[in-house]
């Protein structure tokens, strides 16, 4: 693992609560690049509090980030993750996934990854970030509850073998330390172009269901500087939408 | 002092109330912005003089959130 950067330091356990809650912890009196890695997590979480199941076989990981940007800029560490994590896994497994905007990774349309990211402001200052990912390497499908289940594939299912987690793990640490790199000195356009490239959502039709009961179908075309999606209606007119208003994306 | 929303995206909970003290450090409330949970949280010690936004406002970089005496 890197002396420096991104998984300079990895603390491992066998079980956690939550790798987000233990990364909480240690957000204080360490520094950037703390990786805390879990067998399995008893509470796992996703955004709003859901629950993520995180039966043995995952990879469940949290990265505890300080960067020095005006917090308006951090969005893009949505983009960032997900990228690093699409690439890892197409040059690792040859699994062809893609990226549904803003940041789900998926296999034809089933969720191989989740990913979390929560921060701590004060002011313009940024205090911290921590970045969860949890990642369905060696999982059985049929261990999750029903309810995922249909939407939900895991890497060994796909190429019909286990992985190193250990492996898995290198390689996505340096993968994002890169981009997290390129996002620090040149800002979010690159890592907007080469997410583009990966999406499964830019460029086909879509329909969004927003969370006041609208919805809108078009071309999904283009993402803005800020990450918000561009879709072309089929009157022609253009409209702009962020994943905070809305609830749905087909 | 007057608290700002540093970024743009959705309130998903304020944290404290009118009158309350507060201290430096402690979480006044969540913002939502492209999918990351942004705790806003105090400079300093204080009382909470007025909540502008509450849970579902969307609210714009520079918006004021929150009055502290």
């Amino acid at each position: 693992m890197p002396k420096t950067g991104i998984g300079r330091k990895i603390l491992r356990f066998k079980e956690l609560e939550s790798t987000m809650e233990a990364a909480r912890k240690y957000a204080e009196s360490e520094g950037e690049g703390l990786v805390i890695l879990a067998e399995r997590q008893t509470r796992g979480r996703g955004r709003f509090g859901r629950a993520w199941h995180s039966p043995e076989g995952g990879v469940y990981l949290s990265i505890l980030l300080k960067p020095e940007v005006h917090p308006s800029r951090l969005s893009c560490l949505t983009f960032t993750a997900g990228l690093a994590t699409a690439e890892t896994v197409r040059s690792l497994y040859g699994v062809n996934c893609k990226l549904k905007w803003p940041n789900d990774l998926v296999y034809q349309g089933r969720k191989l990854a989740g990913i979390l990211l929560e921060s701590r402001i004060e002011g313009e200052r940024v205090y911290h970030v921590i970045l969860g990912v949890g990642f369905n390497l060696n999982v059985k499908v049929s261990a999750l509850p029903e309810e995922v289940r249909s939407n939900a594939c895991s890497i060994m299912e796909l190429t019909g073998k286990g992985h190193s987690k250990l492996r898995f793990v290198r390689v996505f640490l340096k993968k994002f330390d890169t981009w997290y790199q390129v996002f620090l000195s040149k800002g979010c356009k690159p890592i907007l172009e080469a997410w583009s490239r990966l999406s499964e959502t830019l460029g086909r039709k879509v329909r969004v269901e927003f969370e006041d009961g609208r919805t809108v179908e078009g071309v999904a075309e283009s993402l803005g500087e800020d990450g918000s999606l561009t879709l072309k209606l089929p009157d022609g007119s253009n409209v702009k939408v962020s994943p905070t208003e809305i609830l749905r994306l087909r | 002092m007057e608290i700002r929303s540093p970024l743009s995206g959705k309130v998903l909970s304020v944290k404290v109330k009118v009158g309350e003290a507060v201290k430096k450090g402690q979480v006044l409330l969540i913002i939502d912005a492209m999918k990351m949970e942004n705790e806003i949280i105090s400079p300093s010690d204080g009382t909470v003089k007025s909540v502008k936004v509450s849970e579902g406002s969307t609210v714009n970089s520079g918006d004021l959130l929150i009055e502290l005496d």
